[in-house]
């Protein structure tokens, strides 16, 4: 666990996040790839509550005056697992495949979009400590 | 100029009571000290709003960026404005009496 | 690091529709076969799907999403044995004692139907891999 992480709970949380948005989009692409299997339930990866909960356990408000720090353990963070539940096709028509394609395309994009903010907001902070490092030369 | 050598945080006389005529001029040591703040402020600001957008409390990318930016354009800033200082500061200390 | 795996769901799948697009192929060529080598008129043929368990590393690193993971493949080509449709034709060479020929159970509507459902399916694929190949593009530029 690299120092920076420990340091910095902002930078903690956005590593999480992408490797949960990796995850995520694994599991969208199962789902459009079992649009056609008989009988297939698409799985949906939930995080963002957990990650809510163990963000939250201090609250943090911007003040002028006092550099408050993070108190957000690298741990409560990294044992986030998220969790997958299945919504199998009520219709019984058809051959009982529940997966709504047009959905999971929606999540797929808007999963890709949420990703690379993460990717962004990273490369932004940690040019800005090269460029402290650096002494700004 | 002992201002200026002596980066300590301003005494509550120097910050509580600043006259019209006081605020145009005021120390060097003092501004440094509240634009320090200021950005430490923005950085913390913009963390939070990340932390936000990402646990889902609020779904606005271009706040979240413009905040980043902003606290990115203050760090900058204030790393400038020290680097002056010290080459400032190192140029004075070349003086020959 | 595992958008590799996402790769292999995605080709997977555009495997899968491909083969069906070829059995909906063969039934379109052959709505009109009175006969096959293996005797009697072409039976219409169907693809099955069943998913695959796709991650085997990372089962260690976050085994609540890995079992959600699966691909997709062609578990068999089902054969139609419904009945087939008789017409009468005395003097097609296929013709039986009473005059009627046996042609198959395909119905061109329906093939074609099933046959848009797995361009887009295929197509909903290729998005896919496009959407992983791109996040994996941008991970290479931290710290550019």
């Amino acid at each position: 666990m690299s120092i920076l992480t420990q340091l910095d709970g902002a930078m903690n949380l956005l590593h999480k996040v992408l490797d949960l948005r990796t995850t995520n989009q694994q599991v969208i692409a199962s789902n459009i790839a079992n649009a056609d299997t008989p009988g297939y339930a698409p799985a949906s990866f939930q995080f963002e509550k957990q990650l809510r909960n163990a963000v939250s356990e201090v609250d943090i408000r911007p003040v002028t005056n006092q550099p408050g720090h993070f108190a957000i353990t690298p741990d409560s963070i990294n044992q986030i697992k998220g969790e997958i539940t299945r919504s199998p096709d009520k219709t019984r028509i058809g051959d009982q495949n529940g997966v709504k394609l047009d959905q999971e395309m929606i999540n797929l994009s808007e999963n890709q979009i949420l990703y690379e903010a993460a990717m962004t907001m990273l490369n932004k902070k940690l040019a800005l400590l090269k460029y402290s490092a650096n002494d700004g030369k | 100029m002992n201002e200026i050598i002596g980066l300590s945080p301003p005494t509550p006389s120097t910050t509580t009571q600043t006259s019209p005529s006081q605020k145009v001029g005021t120390s060097f040591n003092q501004y440094l000290t509240e634009m320090i703040d200021e950005t430490n402020s923005k950085l913390q600001v913009a963390d939070k709003a990340a932390m936000d957008f990402h646990t889902g409390k609020v779904k606005n990318l271009h706040e979240v960026m413009i905040a980043m930016e902003e606290a990115n354009i203050s760090t900058r800033f204030v790393v400038q404005v020290r680097n002056k200082m010290i080459e400032a500061y190192q140029e004075v200390l070349r003086i020959q009496l | 690091m595992d958008l590799f795996t996402t790769f292999d769901i995605a080709s997977s799948a555009m495997r899968a529709q491909r083969t069906r697009l070829n059995t909906i192929s063969s039934n379109l060529a052959n709505v009109e076969t009175t006969s096959t080598p293996e005797g009697g008129p072409y039976k219409r043929k169907s693809t099955y799907f069943q998913t695959i368990p796709m991650a085997f590393e990372d089962r260690l690193q976050n085994s609540i999403a890995s079992k959600a993971l699966q691909g997709v493949k062609v578990k068999e080509i089902l054969e139609d044995d419904s009945e087939p449709q008789k017409v009468y034709n005395p003097s097609h060479p296929d013709a039986d004692e009473f005059g009627y020929i046996s042609l198959p159970n395909i119905s061109v509507l329906k093939e074609i139907v099933d046959m848009s459902s797995a361009v887009r399916s295929y197509e909903a694929n290729t998005t896919v891999i496009k959407s992983a190949k791109r996040m994996a593009l941008k991970a290479l530029e931290i710290g550019r």
